[in-house]
Parts: structure tokens; C-alpha cells; sequence
């Protein structure tokens, strides 16, 4: 062996390489791998792969995805049509890890596992195949954290949040709905508010709860900032109360999840009147590009079926409520609950419509795409597997421009979409795909092809048609292992489980 | 099987007074207060009469058979290749059971069914409630059991008596006080003291949520065009009406291993439904008795991750198993002979235990012999409570059974130990 150490040297010979976190943007060059790690160069490799003309990435990371624990196995059950698909709505474990190799992906979290939840989580997402993976734990519904933050005290907040992330072997903290689970748990139904609103039985608000539950994040060291789903999710006018965290939470690191779902502008959709409904992603992008410790995903819808879940309980009671399709949900004791039912996304639908353009205009209107992950917030916005396609969407307005074509006309005619003609390069989509949420997720050996960075490798076939290009990566390195070729599988290592202690 | 080694697990919250608890897991409650007392001769405080059966046997389990096969006593080895021969052998296999078995002894039991392309199925209420209509329609609402002890003020038992099934459910969630009080009703069987009561016969509980459901509504207009029971209904459901009616939290009890028409599992998640609207409600529905031999939550959970359904798995695949569950349940697979083997991992419920015995071979992993037939392998493996690891509740709450010293190997072990037999006899 001449890689030293007794590993295995390979050389990915003549790639075009995009490695955004260290300055290269489509250069011809070379790789080295030794063992699980990308090296600098060195004598005589073991084994030589030639990349002449294909594309180089590092392995794609999602930030943002609901892959294991309770709430998707009631998914997986809710409807059964919707599994027995080629690429199930929620597929199995095993499914989940093979699907995500093949599209170039090797690192994912889950991003809402409630406490008591988390034992079984680890076991299943130990199954999970090929990827690393972690997840995000719903401690803010947790009644000791909720008490604690009603006494006051920092310290006492800093341990138990600490001593939550280390029993459950979490990689950082999830917030679904400030407060919402006590709204909830009171027959209140913990939407249509504002932060500044005491929770019920608490001397404490949702904009409280916010700031000192990110500052706790941030001084216990999670390597990922607070995650944050805020109020009122999916509901008309919800803008305000977004632009509202935003501001709560100006100067602390912060992550904000889905913000496409919390984006609207408009009265009461529940009371019929629809037309009000709208984007409200002016203000609050223009807030965001501003304001620069905050971080977001945006959750974008696609059209056609799928399955919606989270651990928002109020949300999907909602939901439910204005659809009537079967809901399922679980009360935990001292802890939140969860929704989840199936949901069908149409072109025609105004509101769908209005969700599709909102995402996008959010992704085109972030100026700065290292503070932007790419996420459909599988399965709640879209399949993971949709991912080439909403790449495509950014990256080729004539794409773009013809399925806007298709969707309701209202929307059509007054989304600020239409008069976007930004265009995501190559290496912006390589930055919103790994290497800015492996940054955001706290990943330092991810998301990049530097020395030192784990051998997660993606290589694409360049194709004018970027969603073909995306769907099906020529070859897929984990930790320098290759595991897909042209979309099959070639080995199946087990992934690490990450966690933050 | 020792104590000594029962004061350290999350499940062994008595260490303040010296005294360390066990989990029984004789039913889906997974009892977790139990004080086993005098090791010489344990008494089981706290436990209800089945689970300290249940309990003692785990207890006495040394001094039973180690294995059978074809009703002779054999060497565990033995019994082992003569498993592994069998399932190499069998036309169809299915892997059931299920129930009373820690997590790791499911995953193995998976893992089996997986290597043999075999059927797996916990024979489970909950996989009877995610193919009834019920859920394809309407969907399920529920929550925890501590949930029901601690926030409904109200609390509906639907055709279920608790106090047979699952006999320590009153005591440890209905009766504890609650601040602001706690109101009973019961509806198709015996009450509790002081509940408020409505007999109806189990024929017509369907008919009676929906009327249930209605006058919650306030929809009770003109019902002149209704029929004479209907009308009926509602004079009775009257009074339950009114005691439900500005609950700030409503818990409805049910018998989920209620079969049957599948008209009642709709009419009761409408009902639930139709409540969790207006404000807080949901259902507790309670499987896996006493009788059947403990909590097949594990099951489900792992089948759902693994093959994407709660259970009636027809080949276990990882890939997504075929799920067809009028057509794979575990009963329905043995009745009309389409398996010929059926490897029971942990009691097998009653009904289906006959079925067994009548028509497959079978190869048992259990405390000690049950069902074995002169045609079968039996194994004795350790109980759970012996075992230790992590089981689930019929709530799917996790619970972690403090380790202690196995008396004989456990249910994942000898899995591992056929699946390794197995491929062998393969080469």
C-alpha cells in the first residue's frame, strides 16, 4: 500500500471538481482518497479512477428530512396506496438509505424526534443504510424544559437541555411551534397567535421561549443551532409571525426550517376566502438577507402526492380540519404530540399553486447561498427523490418558465416569481446541496473536498437537462467507498450515527 | 435468576426505599412498579394475579425443560438444527408471536423471516385497526396512558372492561386523583364505581357512536325517519351525551382486539375525530391483554420500519414487504393452510395457538413448553424480565427492563443461533 497507514489509496483522476468551501468552482484536478478520508496528493495510488469529463461534488447532505421514529412509521401506514408506488411516499429504512445513496446524498437528519421517542429512533435509524445520520430532538416541548424556562434561570435550562441532547444521542435541537404543545394540551389549539401570547399556565411567551432556547443552544456548543419551526405553520397571513421570529431571534444563531410553509400572506382560507391568500416572501427575505446569523431551509412543495408529518400537532389538526382526509396523531405524556395524514398537491389549486411559487421565490431571492439548505422537508413539501427536479427548477428559468405555465392562473399572474429570471449556477446548487447545510449542521469533515474531509463523493454526467443530471450520479463514494454506480447500488456500508456528545 | 442486579435500570424508580421494581410483561401495560420481595420466595407486590403468574414463572423457568423436539427432551443444539432443518425445509414459513419479547428478540425474529422470504405477522390488534376502515377513512387519534391519567376529565370506556383485559388499568390510570377531577362513563360493559352508565348491546356499537357522535353535534333535528332503534339509541346515549359534553379533555377506551364488522372501528374514529375538532380528545385504545401475553408494540414498530406495515407482512422484505393484511395475518395464513411451519417467537394468543396446534409445525421459543405438538421444536428461552432490554408498551412507549442474570439464553440469541444454522445446512 502505498497511502501510508496501511490504507488504500485512490486517485479520482481529472474531474471537473465544484468545491465551493475552498474556492474551486468546475477546475479540472484530482482527488485523493486514503482510507475514509480525502488526502493531499501522494506517490503511487492503489487504484486509479478516471473522471475525465464528469462532474465532481461532495456527497449531498440534507439538513432537513423525516426518515425514522413514530411519526413516520404512522406514515408509512396511513396510506398504503401511496407505499405500494415504485418509490414508496415513506419508504422503509432499508429504502430510505439505498434511494438517498443513489441521488448522491450521504449525510441526513431527521428533524423532529420527541424525546421519549429517541431510543427507538436509534435503533431504526442504526438501519438506515450507507449514510451518516442523526436528528434533532423535540426537547422544547418537554415539560422540564417548559418549567425551567418559567423559573428563570439559564444554568438550570443550559443543564437539562444538555442532559436531553446526551441521553438521547441527538446532533441538536428541534422547536415545532413555540409553546404549541401547551396550547394544545389545553383544548386551545396552539395556532392562530402571536408569540408575544403567554402559554397557557406558564408565565412565559413563544417569542421568550425562542430567544432563551437559542441562546442556550448556542452556549451548551451544539455544533447545529437551534432549529426552529415557528408559529402558525401553513396558515393565511402567517408572514407576520415569521418576520416576528425573525426578528426575536436577530443576533443569536438560529435555523429556520420550511420557511416556504410559513410565508403567506392573506385573511381566513378556512372561512372560504382564498383570494387573500399570497406570497409574503418579500419582506421577509429582504429581513433575512440583512440579517446574517439566522440560516434557513425552505421546505418547497412539488406537485403530486405525498405525506405530510410533524411533530406540530396544531398544525395537522388543521390541516385535517380543512381537507377531512384521514389524520392520525399521538399525545405524549410531559412531552408534545405529533400529526400526520396524506396530502395531494395540484397545479390547479390556488393555494397549492401559491405554495409551489413561494418556495421558489425564496431560494431566487436569498442573495446569499451559503445561509440557504435545499429541502422539500421530505415527505411533508415532496419525495427526496424530487430533489434533480427542484434543482432544475433553480438552475433553468426556461424550465421554470413552462411549468409556471401550468399552474393556477391567478398565481401565475401575481406571483413575483414570474419576473424572476435568476438562474442557480452549478456551484450554487453544489453549495445549497451539501456544502452550506453540511456548514449550517455544525459538519466540518462534510460538505467539502479538502484534506481532512471525509471521502463523501458525488460524480454527475454533465447534462443541459439538470434534473437528469442530478437524478442518477455516474458514482457515489461514502467514506471512499464506492456504493453507487448509475443509480445501483455497489456496497452497502452501515453509516455512523452522529451525535453531538 | 437473581435481584441483586434490579437497582439500576429506569424501570427500578424505587431505589429512594431500598426496594428495586421488575416490569411484568404479561400484558401491553408493562407494569413497571412490580416489588418481587424475598428472592427465596418472591410475592410479586403490586402485580395483579395473571402478571404474578406470569412473573413466577419467568422465576421458576430453571427448572424447566431446555428443549424438545417431537415431544422428547433434547440437547438445546439439537433442538436448534432440528429448527433450522425444519424452516429449511417448510414450503411456507411464518415468524408470529411476537409479543412479550424484547426489541432485540423481534429485530431477530425478523431478521429470520427476512433470510427465509417467510411471513411475518404479530398476530396484533393494531394490525387488525390499520387495515380496518377506520384508519384508511378517518385515521386514529391517541395518545399515551399517562396522557389519559393526567389531562382527561373525562373519560369514555367504549365497549371495553378494562378490568378483565388489562387489570391493573383502573388503578394505575383511572383512579389515581386528578386536580379538577376526572368523570366516568361507560358504554357496553360493566362500570366502575361511580361512572355513569349506558348498557348497549356489542351488536349495535356502531349504531351507537354514530348516534353518540350526532348528539355531540347537537345535530338531533327531525330523527323521525329514523328507525325505532335509532331513536332508541338516542334516548339511552342521552345521558352519556350530557356527562361528555364540555370535557375539557376526552379520552374514549376501546378494545382494539375488538375484529369483527369493520363498520364499528369507522364509527368510533369518527367519533374521536368529531371531538379532537372541537377541542381536545383521543383514544386509548388498549390491546394485547392479559390473556394474549404482553405488548406486541415492538412488533409493530419494527415491522412498520422495516417492511412498512404494522404487521400482515406476506414476505418480510426490507425493501417494503408485501403488506397484505386481510390476506397475511397471522390466522388467516394458518386457517387456510398456506403455511406449513410457524416458528411462535413468545406466546402465541389463545385463538391462534389453537390454529397452531391444529394445522402447522411449529418451532416455539418460550418460557416453557406450551403448544409444542409431538410434531414440534420447542426451546426454552429466557423471559424478558430476565433478560432485560427494551420493550414497548400497547402505547408505544418505551421501556427499559433492568438487566439481570438470563436464566437460559434469550429469544435473540437462539434466533441468531438457528439463522447461523440455517446458512449452513444452505452451503
Amino acid at each position: 500500500m502505498s497511502g501510508g497507514g496501511g490504507e488504500q489509496t485512490i486517485l479520482l483522476r481529472g474531474g471537473t471538481i465544484h468545491d465551493p468551501a475552498n474556492g474551486i468552482d468546475g477546475q479540472v484536478g484530482d482527488l485523493w482518497i486514503a482510507g475514509s478520508q480525502i488526502v493531499p496528493p501522494r506517490g503511487k495510488p492503489d487504484r486509479e479512477i478516471d473522471l475525465r469529463g464528469l462532474v465532481v461534488m461532495p456527497g449531498g447532505v440534507d439538513l432537513h428530512s423525516h426518515v425514522a421514529g413514530p411519526k413516520v412509521a404512522a406514515g408509512r401506514r396511513i396510506a398504503p396506496q401511496l407505499a405500494r408506488r415504485s418509490t414508496p411516499a415513506v419508504p422503509t429504512i432499508e429504502a430510505t438509505g439505498r434511494l438517498y445513496a443513489a441521488l448522491g446524498y450521504t449525510t441526513v437528519f431527521d428533524a423532529a424526534i420527541a424525546t421519549a421517542a429517541a431510543g427507538l429512533a436509534r435503533l431504526e435509524l442504526a438501519e438506515l443504510p450507507v449514510l451518516d445520520k442523526g436528528f434533532y430532538v423535540l426537547a422544547a416541548d418537554d415539560t422540564p424544559v417548559l418549567e425551567s424556562l418559567a423559573r428563570g434561570s439559564d444554568e438550570e435550562l443550559e443543564r437539562i437541555v444538555a442532559d436531553t441532547v446526551a441521553a438521547t444521542g441527538s446532533w441538536g435541537v428541534k422547536v415545532a411551534n413555540p409553546g404549541g404543545s401547551v396550547f394544545w394540551k389545553a383544548g386551545l389549539r396552539g395556532d392562530h397567535r402571536d408569540l408575544d401570547e403567554p402559554l397557557p399556565g406558564l408565565p412565559i411567551t413563544g417569542h421568550r421561549l425562542l430567544e432563551r432556547l437559542a441562546r442556550c443552544v448556542q452556549e451548551i456548543g451544539l455544533p447545529h443551532p437551534l432549529h426552529v419551526h415557528t408559529v402558525n405553520l401553513g396558515l393565511p397571513g402567517n408572514w407576520r409571525t415569521t418576520l416576528e421570529t425573525m426578528r426575536t431571534l436577530d443576533g443569536l444563531p438560529a435555523h429556520l426550517a420550511h420557511v416556504q410553509f410559513h410565508s403567506y400572506l392573506g385573511g381566513n382560507t378556512a372561512a372560504g376566502d382564498e383570494t387573500t391568500f399570497g406570497s409574503g416572501v418579500a419582506p421577509l427575505a429582504e429581513w433575512f438577507n440583512e440579517h446574517h446569523s439566522l440560516t434557513l431551509d425552505v421546505g418547497q412543495v412539488l406537485f403530486g402526492e405525498t405525506v405530510a408529518m410533524t411533530g406540530d400537532a396544531a398544525a395537522a389538526e388543521h390541516l385535517a380540519a380543512a381537507t377531512g382526509v384521514p389524520w392520525m396523531a399521538h399525545d405524549l405524556h410531559l412531552e408534545g404530540g405529533c400529526g400526520v395524514l396524506p396530502v395531494t398537491y395540484r397545479e390547479k389549486s390556488l393555494v397549492h399553486a401559491w405554495q409551489w411559487a413561494i418556495g421558489l421565490e425564496w431560494f431566487l431571492s436569498v442573495e446569499d447561498p451559503w445561509r440557504l439548505a435545499l429541502s422539500t422537508d421530505h415527505p411533508n413539501g415532496a419525495h427526496f427523490t424530487a430533489y434533480p427536479h427542484l434543482m432544475r427548477l433553480l438552475g433553468d428559468e426556461a424550465f421554470r418558465r413552462e411549468a409556471m405555465a401550468r399552474i393556477h392562473p391567478r398565481v401565475r399572474r401575481h406571483s413575483p416569481l414570474a419576473g424572476i429570471r435568476r438562474e442557480y449556477t452549478l456551484q450554487e446548487l453544489c453549495i445549497v446541496t451539501r456544502a452550506a447545510p453540511a456548514r449550517i449542521a455544525g459538519l466540518p469533515a462534510k460538505g467539502h473536498l479538502g484534506p481532512g474531509a471525509d471521502a463523501d463523493i458525488t460524480v454527475y454526467r454533465p447534462e443541459h437537462d439538470l434534473a437528469r443530471m442530478f437524478a442518477m450520479p455516474a458514482k457515489v463514494f461514502k467514506a471512499g467507498r464506492l456504493v453507487a454506480e448509475d443509480g445501483e447500488l455497489r456496497s452497502r456500508p452501515a453509516g455512523s450515527l452522529l451525535s453531538a456528545t | 435468576m437473581s435481584l441483586s442486579d434490579h437497582s439500576g435500570g429506569p424501570a427500578s424508580d424505587g431505589a429512594a426505599d431500598g426496594q428495586p421494581r421488575i416490569v411484568c410483561p404479561g400484558c401491553g401495560l408493562l407494569c413497571d412498579d412490580i416489588l418481587p420481595g424475598d428472592p427465596a420466595s418472591p410475592r410479586f407486590e403490586r402485580a395483579c394475579e395473571q402478571g404474578r403468574a406470569v412473573l413466577s414463572r419467568a422465576w421458576d423457568a430453571g427448572g424447566a425443560v431446555e428443549a424438545m423436539l417431537e415431544g422428547r427432551p433434547v440437547s438445546r443444539q439439537e433442538a436448534i438444527e432440528a429448527a433450522a432443518s425444519a424452516i429449511r425445509g417448510a414450503r411456507r414459513v411464518l415468524v408470529t408471536g411476537l409479543v412479550g419479547v424484547t426489541l432485540r428478540g423481534v429485530l431477530a425474529a425478523a431478521d429470520l423471516a427476512e433470510q427465509v422470504g417467510g411471513a411475518f405477522d404479530a398476530d396484533a390488534a393494531e394490525t387488525a385497526r390499520a387495515a380496518g376502515p377506520g384508519m384508511a377513512r378517518i385515521g386514529s387519534l391517541t395518545a399515551d396512558f399517562e396522557e389519559l391519567r393526567d389531562r382527561a376529565d373525562c373519560v369514555l370506556l367504549w365497549f371495553v372492561d378494562p378490568s378483565a383485559s388489562h387489570p391493573r388499568f383502573l388503578e394505575r390510570f383511572l383512579e389515581p386523583p386528578r386536580s379538577g377531577g376526572r368523570k366516568l362513563v361507560a358504554v357496553g360493559t360493566p362500570p366502575p364505581a361511580g361512572a355513569v352508565h349506558c348498557e348497549i348491546g356489542p351488536d349495535d356499537s356502531a349504531e351507537a357512536a354514530a348516534v353518540l357522535e350526532m348528539l355531540l353535534a347537537g345535530d338531533e333535528a327531525d330523527d323521525s325517519a329514523r328507525p325505532p332503534a335509532w331513536r332508541q339509541l338516542v334516548g339511552l346515549l342521552g345521558p352519556v351525551a350530557e356527562a361528555i359534553r364540555g370535557a375539557g379533555c376526552l379520552a374514549v377506551v376501546t378494545d382494539a382486539s375488538r375484529r369483527g364488522a369493520g363498520i364499528e372501528s369507522l364509527a368510533v374514529a369518527r367519533l374521536v375525530r368529531a371531538a379532537a375538532h372541537r377541542g381536545a380528545a383521543f383514544e386509548v385504545p388498549l390491546a394485547w391483554g392479559i390473556d394474549h401475553g404482553g405488548s406486541g408494540g415492538g412488533a409493530a414498530a419494527i415491522s412498520s420500519w422495516r417492511y412498512a406495515a404494522a404487521g400482515g407482512v406476506a414476505v418480510a422484505d426490507r425493501l417494503g414487504g408485501e403488506y397484505l393484511p386481510s390476506e397475511a395475518d397471522a390466522r388467516r395464513l394458518v386457517a387456510r393452510g398456506e403455511v406449513d411451519l410457524v416458528v411462535a417467537v413468545g406466546p402465541l394468543a389463545p385463538p391462534l395457538a389453537e390454529a397452531v396446534g391444529r394445522w402447522a409445525r411449529l418451532v416455539e421459543l418460550a418460557e416453557g413448553p406450551g403448544i409444542t405438538t409431538a410434531r414440534g421444536v420447542f426451546v426454552q428461552v429466557a423471559s424478558p424480565v430476565a433478560e432485560g432490554g427494551v420493550m414497548l408498551r400497547g402505547d408505544g412507549r418505551e421501556l427499559r427492563l433492568p438487566p439481570s442474570d438470563p436464566c437460559g439464553p434469550t429469544v435473540a440469541s437462539v434466533l441468531e443461533e438457528i439463522i447461523a444454522a440455517i446458512g449452513e445446512g444452505s452451503r
